[in-house]
């Protein structure tokens, strides 16, 4: 139905002059601004936005904000003045679910923070070590310290290193414990850990200074990530007097034909020490000297690769689209459904059925 | 060749069939096939039905994730969507021809793509997946019937009808082209909304622009752009069919061309 025949209709729905009639002449400077015609313009602009974004360029994300902004006037003003959402309430309905998703993704693009880091199991979380992708404009503060405690690490694969699930025990500071895997993140105070495919074996190492005293604990070295550079399991290390380290793990060979789990007994518990071209064979608890200290080997754990998203506006951009989806099926049930009235109203001779 | 493959090829034959008939159809003036389409384009679905059955069967997996699979299952969806409505609305008759050419083509695409099977991630054991799939099913099929009507109106094919069962008004087949297209919107919408949701909780993101979501988000807007250029402007039965079958190319490009930029319906999302 057109435009012009809706304004028709909604005039004749509302005769003599009543508060609607009123209202709408109050907001008739509204009219330009919600034109379709705008839509349009909004809606080829957010198209060319999300061609650009799709080039990873942030001039895209801005003509993407700039078009949702436009759509965002528009649609107000429409809601405000159009005549056709009055006699279609589904309608109304779906375009208010469209302006309430704009404004989540709006909140959303203010309030995202995205960061990354890497935990060793029995390690508790540590949001120092989380390194930031993305800041949200507005004030968000991370999950406190020893929010969780990192489990056991267990990827399954299938042949040919087929990577299957991950699961990631955790253990929450309430002593819940909670399993991460792909597909449901651990979800601490809205803010949302993912597992990541980056995974692999860490040392931990224990420092005492040559002057005695109570060992600093240094925590654990990460070496490079397993399977995927599984050749290449050694690190160089500087230990706090300056010494220059290298520290090689010997993992167990990887079934070709089978389907296997990695875990942390995969590793043989066994680092092998090169300091100037000279290889020691350390197992765990036993100790190395240095000139300025010394250091212990502990063992052998997991380390697994952890992504944090956190978007407040999440549910209700959900909450949003739903309305959306839902208004549009009962507008168009109501449009296309509904039975033709067989009833019309011709002006000189009353009521004729058909 | 595997054995379910085997299925594939009655189905090819009754997609033929139904193309030759309904074309047979048009130009007859008497005798009424349209029993005969209904059926064969049915039976056609049946036979890729025992296909997609017989490899989810050898292999343990849906077809979800290879350019076959996505092939062979669109092959599936949009032969029942169409053959339904077929059987229950007569005005869809008319784009049979299309429709049942459409068929054959999407056959000899997967006919020279390579069966191959790969694991799906873990990320795809979600029930969002199917939702995600079986909402985008009912899109590109809604999308096919709108199209098999617009072809219609915009080609000089009606000049060959004699048979009176399908002088049909082209505001009547204009009407029915928009509801068509409507409906794909709304299931567009919800294919959409349900991707998003699985992409957050599989990958930590509900939007990230790859290749298949900047297109699909793109024919989304293509759709809401022709639905509010038609309450605008006052277009002809003849345009308002363009812009019917300009969505339908943008939707079938993006459903089968962007795969062949990514090795995954969605690059890099494993």
């Amino acid at each position: 139905m057109s435009e012009s025949t809706m304004i028709t209709r909604a005039s004749r729905l509302k005769p003599g002059g009543s508060g609607g009639q009123r209202g709408e002449g109050r907001l008739k400077w509204l009219r330009p601004v919600a034109s379709l015609r705008i839509t349009s313009l909004g809606l080829l602009l957010l198209g060319a936005g999300g061609v650009v974004a799709s080039r990873q360029s942030d001039a895209g994300q801005w003509l993407i904000i700039v078009s949702l902004l436009l759509l965002a006037i528009n649609l107000s003003a429409a809601l405000l003045s159009s005549p056709l959402f009055r006699v279609r309430p589904a309608l109304f309905g779906m375009h208010v679910g469209l302006l309430l998703l704009a404004l989540a993704l709006a909140y959303g693009q203010l309030s995202r923070f995205r960061g990354h880091f890497e935990i060793t199991e029995g390690q508790e979380f540590d949001p120092r070590q989380v390194i930031v992708d993305r800041q949200a404009a507005l004030p968000t503060a991370l999950p406190l310290e020893a929010a969780f405690a990192q489990g056991a690490i267990k990827i399954d694969y299938a042949p040919g290193m087929m990577r299957r699930q991950t699961r990631s025990r955790v253990v929450l500071a309430n002593n819940r414990e909670w399993t991460a895997s792909e597909g449901q993140p651990l979800i601490i105070d809205d803010y949302r850990f993912y597992v990541t495919h980056n995974k692999g074996f860490s040392a931990l190492i224990s420092w005492w200074p040559v002057q005695g005293g109570s060992p600093t604990h240094l925590g654990s070295l990460h070496f490079p990530s397993y399977p995927r550079l599984a050749p290449m399991q050694t690190l160089s290390w500087m230990a706090p007097d300056g010494t220059a380290l290298t520290f090689e793990i010997r993992p167990t060979n990887i079934p070709q034909d089978d389907d296997w789990t990695l875990s942390g007994t995969m590793a043989e518990a066994l680092l092998l020490v090169t300091l100037n071209g000279l290889t020691t064979r350390l197992q765990p608890g036993e100790a190395m000297r240095l000139p300025g200290g010394m250091f212990r080997f502990e063992g052998v754990k997991m380390w697994i690769g952890y992504r944090i998203f956190y978007d407040p506006s999440l549910y209700w951009c959900f909450a949003s689209a739903l309305i959306v989806i839902c208004c549009l099926a009962v507008h168009l049930a109501g449009r296309y459904l509904r039975k033709p009235k067989t009833n019309i109203t011709l002006a000189d001779t009353g009521k004729v059925t058909i | 060749m595997n054995d379910y493959t085997l299925f594939l090829y009655p189905a090819a034959v009754a997609y033929h069939l139904a193309a030759v008939l309904s074309i047979q159809e048009l130009i007859d003036r008497c005798n009424d096939y349209s029993r005969w389409i209904g059926g064969t384009i049915l039976t056609g679905t049946l036979f890729v039905t025992l296909a997609i059955a017989g490899r989810w069967l050898t292999y343990g997996q849906g077809p979800f994730l290879t350019m076959y699979e996505v092939l062979i299952s669109s092959l599936f969806s949009l032969s029942l969507i169409y053959g339904l409505a077929y059987a229950f609305v007569p005005i869809t008759r008319i784009g049979a021809p299309f429709a049942a050419g459409t068929m054959l083509l999407l056959f000899f695409w997967a006919a020279e793509t390579d069966p191959g099977i790969r694991l799906l991630p873990p990320t795809y054991e979600t029930p969002w997946l199917w939702v995600h799939v079986i909402f985008g099913k009912l899109f590109l099929g809604c999308c096919l019937v709108a199209t098999s009507l617009g072809v219609w109106l915009i080609t000089p094919l009606k000049r060959f009808v004699r048979s009176v069962r399908y002088m049909w008004v082209p505001q009547q087949i204009e009407r029915q082209v928009w509801i068509w297209l409507s409906i794909a919107f709304l299931f567009h919408s919800a294919m959409l909304i349900a991707g998003a949701v699985w992409a957050q909780d599989a990958w930590g993101r509900y939007w990230d622009w790859d290749p298949l979501e900047t297109w699909a988000f793109i024919t989304w807007l293509c759709m809401a752009i022709a639905l509010h250029l038609r309450s605008v402007y006052h277009l002809g039965p003849r345009s308002l069919s363009l812009l019917a079958m300009g969505v339908f190319v943008l939707a079938f490009l993006t459903f089968f061309g962007v795969p062949f930029i990514s090795i995954n319906p969605h690059q890099g999302a494993v």
